[in-house]
């Protein structure tokens, strides 16, 4: 029994561990004060303002995609200032949506929405980061 | 004694193996807040003054005669320009006659300077005139919008 469990765990523990890597950035791109909130859609493949990431592990392995629930923050490079995203959305969506293909790859996409710029909104570069979390299933 | 330092070791391997089976990374997030753009007219293009059975008259955006805007701006920033397809201008019997063909300089997009500023140039085709086309002044207006 013993050496049964043995080579079971040995055989699970060859199974390749779940990765995952930033491709790009979600860019929001150029707004002015006054706009209205801007979504990015994740769409269903590598776009200028989408995000994107590599999930790699076990070929053909179901995965789990959890994303930032709330909103995060981005911060203006030079100051105080704060600009909203939240609404994260990803394809495939959040949840027990991700397989890997036959090489052990997925790459998921990621949208979001920025708030609505306030008239007073302090102009400059908003930079912040979200994280992403996978699971096998 | 044996079985218990396997035991052991399997407990750990298993532990190990669950530790992998998430994995979490950050990803950037960016957005730019800019100057919002402004667009006003500096002059109107203008095809002169023609007879009746003139050819289709076509005015560079380069040219004296082309129409020239203010962009205003955030500096030193990118932005794209969108040209109607055509427009007709009307004379006081209302009449038309067809411009189109419009283009731009720069063509495309534009660039603002440090100061935030760009003049744009837009020319554009007036149509052949007919040989009975009724005589008079035709004007129009035409739309361009600038966005970042």
């Amino acid at each position: 029994m013993v050496m049964l469990l043995w080579i079971i765990g040995i055989a699970k523990a060859a199974a390749v561990a779940v990765s995952i890597t930033s491709v790009s950035d979600l860019d929001f791109g150029v707004g002015v004060q006054g706009d209205p909130p801007k979504t990015v859609l994740p769409g269903t493949s590598e776009t200028t303002e989408n995000g994107s990431f590599l999930v790699t592990g076990d070929p053909n392995k179901a995965y789990s995609i959890a994303l930032p629930n709330g909103s995060i923050n981005l911060s203006v490079t030079t100051g105080n200032a704060k600009l909203k995203v939240n609404n994260f959305t990803s394809f495939p969506s959040e949840g027990a949506h991700g397989v890997l293909d036959s090489s052990g790859k997925q790459t998921i996409y990621i949208g979001a929405t920025r708030a609505a710029v306030p008239n007073t909104q302090k102009k400059g570069k908003y930079i912040g980061s979200y994280v992403v979390t996978v699971r096998y299933q | 004694m044996f079985n218990s330092v396997m035991h052991g070791l399997l407990f750990i391997f298993c532990f190990l193996y669950l530790e992998v089976e998430a994995a979490t990374t950050s990803g950037g997030a960016s957005a730019y807040i800019a100057t919002a753009l402004t667009v006003s007219t500096l002059n109107n293009i203008d095809f002169g003054t023609a007879p009746q059975g003139d050819p289709a008259k076509l005015i560079a955006p380069t040219s004296l005669a082309a129409a020239a805007f203010s962009v205003l701006g955030e500096s030193n920033m990118p932005y794209t320009i969108s040209l109607p397809a055509f427009v007709d201008i009307t004379n006081a019997s209302g009449k038309t006659i067809r411009v189109d063909t419009f283009s731009s300089f720069p063509s495309g997009s534009g660039m603002l300077d440090a100061n935030g500023a760009q003049t744009l140039k837009v020319g554009a085709r007036r149509a052949a005139l007919a040989l009975n086309q009724s005589v008079g002044i035709y004007s129009g207006s035409f739309t361009i919008t600038v966005v970042y």
